[in-house]
C-alpha cells in the first residue's frame, strides 16, 4: 500500500462541512430488557462518526465522509455494508481513511459480522483500486503490522482533539 | 459417493487468526501458523508438541513431502527452514531475498526444490542441496501484482502461481531457467489459491470471484474444463485437491467438499465454523481435513463415507 506522507501540503484546504446527525429517536422497546435490539445502521454509524480525518481536526461525519444513509445492516445475515465518500475525487488519503474505518469496526463489532467496506460509487478516481485493497484482508493485516501506520490509524480513532498527544516527529 | 463431513475436533489454539495448516509425516504431526506470529506443532489429536514465535505474522507452513523438514514464510520477508533433528524440529536455515511479505511456499515432490512467492510480485525457486545448503535457483518476475499462492506439479518440473493481478501462470524449467509458458485470465478477481489433482492431470484455482475453476493439463497446457459457480458466497481462500475430491475453505465460514458427479461439479457436503476459513488441507490418509480459521481455531474434520 502506498500512503501519502503526512507533512505534504493539505490536499483539500477548504473542505465542505456537514451538519451532525440528529440524536436517535427512542422507541418504547428500547427500554424493554426482554426485547433484543438488533444492530442497525445508526449503531454502526455511532462507531465511525467520530473518526478523525488524517488532514483536518474534524470528524468523518463533519466532513461528510461517512453518513448513516450509506450504511446498511442485515443483523440476521451478519452482514454490514458501509460506503465512505472521500472529500475530493483524487484524495490520496482514501486508503488510509478506509483502513481507519475498517480497524474501528473490527475492534468494535461482534465477531459474527462480515463487513463490506467500499468507496461510495463515483466519488473517487481510484475507487476500484482502493476498494480491492481494502477488501484484501491479507494486505490489510500486513499493513497494520507497520508500526508507523498503526500509530496514524490509532490517532485517527482517538475521540477528541484534546486527547491526541502527537510526537514532534509525527 | 455418499460422503459427509463431520467435525472431529475444534479448538482455539492461536491468539490471532490461523493462516495456514499442514500435515506432516504419516499424519502424525500437524503444523499451524498464525497472525499471533507463531508456528505451532501438534500431534494428530491436537495436543501441543512445540511452539516457535517470530516477530511478524507467519503466513504459511508446508511440510516437505519426506516429512524431515518444514518451511515457513513470514510477513517480514523471510523464509525459514526447520529440520528434524533427534525427533525435534529445529530452525536450520533462513532464506532471504523477497523484498516484502512472503505469501506462500511449495515443495517439489522429491523435496529438492522450494518455491516461494510474495507481495514483491516475484516467485523464487530455491534448490536444497544434499549437504544442507539452500541456493536461489531462479527469480521469476512475471506477475504484475502480489502473488498469493504457488504450487509445484505432483511430479513434473512445473510450477503454477496465482495472483492479485487475477491471472494464473504456468512455469516450466528449461536448462536451469524458469519460463512462463502460459497465462490464464479467466478469473475476474484476485486468485487466492491453487491445487493440483494428485495425479497431476488437473488443476483447481479459486479466489475472490467466488469461483473454483478446474483446468485440464494436457500436452503441457492448461485448458478450462469447468467453472464451479454459485456455491461459495464469499472469497475462497484455500483449495486442496485430494483423492476424494476438492475441499475448499471460504470466507463464508464454510468448509466444503466438491466432487464431480455425472460430468458436473457439486458440493457434496459442507460444514460451518465460526469465521473465515483461511486454510484447508487433506491428511495424507485422505480421511481427514485440517482447517484454520479467523477465530484462531484449528478444526479437524472427518470424512465419513
Amino acid at each position: 500500500m502506498v500512503f501519502a506522507s503526512i507533512d505534504q501540503a493539505l490536499q483539500n484546504a477548504t473542505p465542505t462541512l456537514f451538519q451532525k446527525a440528529k440524536p436517535r429517536e427512542q422507541k418504547a422497546s428500547d427500554w424493554d430488557d426482554d426485547v433484543r435490539d438488533p444492530w442497525d445502521a445508526r449503531e454502526v454509524f455511532e462507531l465511525i462518526r467520530e473518526i478523525r480525518d488524517p488532514e483536518h481536526p474534524m470528524s468523518l461525519e463533519e466532513l461528510g465522509v461517512v453518513q448513516e444513509e450509506l450504511i446498511t445492516v442485515n443483523d440476521e445475515e451478519n452482514e454490514i455494508n458501509v460506503t465512505f465518500t472521500p472529500t475530493i475525487p483524487h484524495c490520496s488519503m482514501a486508503t488510509l481513511i478506509g483502513l481507519s474505518i475498517s480497524v474501528k469496526l473490527i475492534r468494535s463489532l461482534p465477531r459474527r459480522f462480515k463487513v463490506n467496506l467500499a468507496i461510495t460509487p463515483g466519488t473517487h478516481a481510484q475507487e476500484h483500486q482502493v476498494n480491492r485493497q481494502l477488501k484484501d484482508k491479507e494486505r490489510v493485516a500486513a499493513a497494520l503490522e507497520n508500526p508507523n501506520l498503526i500509530k496514524v490509524v490509532n490517532n485517527s480513532l482517538i475521540k477528541t482533539v484534546e486527547e491526541i498527544d502527537l510526537d514532534d516527529d509525527f | 459417493m455418499e460422503a459427509k463431513l463431520k467435525i472431529a475436533k475444534s479448538e482455539v489454539l492461536h491468539k490471532d487468526r490461523v493462516w495456514s495448516v499442514s500435515w506432516g509425516h504419516k499424519d502424525g504431526i500437524i503444523a499451524s501458523t498464525s497472525g499471533d506470529c507463531s508456528l505451532k506443532l501438534w500431534d494428530k489429536s491436537l495436543s501441543p508438541l512445540d511452539s516457535f514465535v517470530h516477530d511478524r505474522t507467519v503466513r504459511r507452513v508446508k511440510f516437505a513431502p519426506d516429512g524431515k523438514q518444514l518451511a515457513i514464510c513470514s510477513f517480514n520477508g523471510k523464509v525459514l527452514i526447520y529440520k528434524l533433528e533427534n525427533g525435534v524440529f529445529e530452525e536450520y536455515a533462513e532464506l532471504e531475498g523477497h523484498e516484502s511479505e512472503v505469501k506462500s511456499i511449495s515443495w517439489s515432490a522429491d523435496s529438492s526444490l522450494l518455491a516461494t512467492c510474495g507481495r514483491d510480485k516475484s516467485v523464487w525457486v530455491w534448490e536444497c542441496w544434499e549437504d544442507g545448503d539452500y541456493e536461489c535457483a531462479g527469480v521469476i518476475t512475471s506477475h504484475s501484482a502480489d502473488v498469493k499462492d504457488i504450487c509445484f506439479h505432483p511430479y513434473d518440473c512445473i510450477l503454477v502461481s496465482v495472483s492479485y493481478d487475477m491471472t494464473v501462470k504456468l512455469f516450466k524449467e528449461f536448462d536451469g531457467e524458469w519460463d512462463c509458458i502460459q497465462t490464464l485470465t479467466g478469473h475476474t478477481d484476485t486468485v487466492w489459491c491453487a491445487s493440483w489433482r494428485p495425479d497431476g492431470a488437473k488443476l483447481a484455482t479459486a479466489g475472490s470471484d467466488l469461483c473454483v475453476r478446474v483446468l485440464a493439463f494436457t500436452n503441457g497446457k492448461l485448458e478450462l474444463e469447468a467453472n464451479i459457480q454459485g456455491i461459495h458466497d464469499r472469497t475462497i481462500y484455500s483449495v486442496d485437491w485430494g483423492e476424494k475430491g476438492i475441499v475448499t475453505g471460504c470466507a463464508d465460514n464454510k468448509i466444503r467438499l466438491l466432487q464431480e458427479s455425472e460430468g458436473a461439479w457439486i458440493c457434496v457436503d459442507s460444514i460451518a465454523v465460526m469465521s473465515d476459513v483461511n486454510s484447508v488441507a487433506w491428511s495424507k490418509s485422505g480421511q481427514q481435513i485440517a482447517a484454520g480459521t479467523d477465530d484462531g481455531d484449528l478444526v479437524l474434520v472427518d470424512l465419513v463415507e
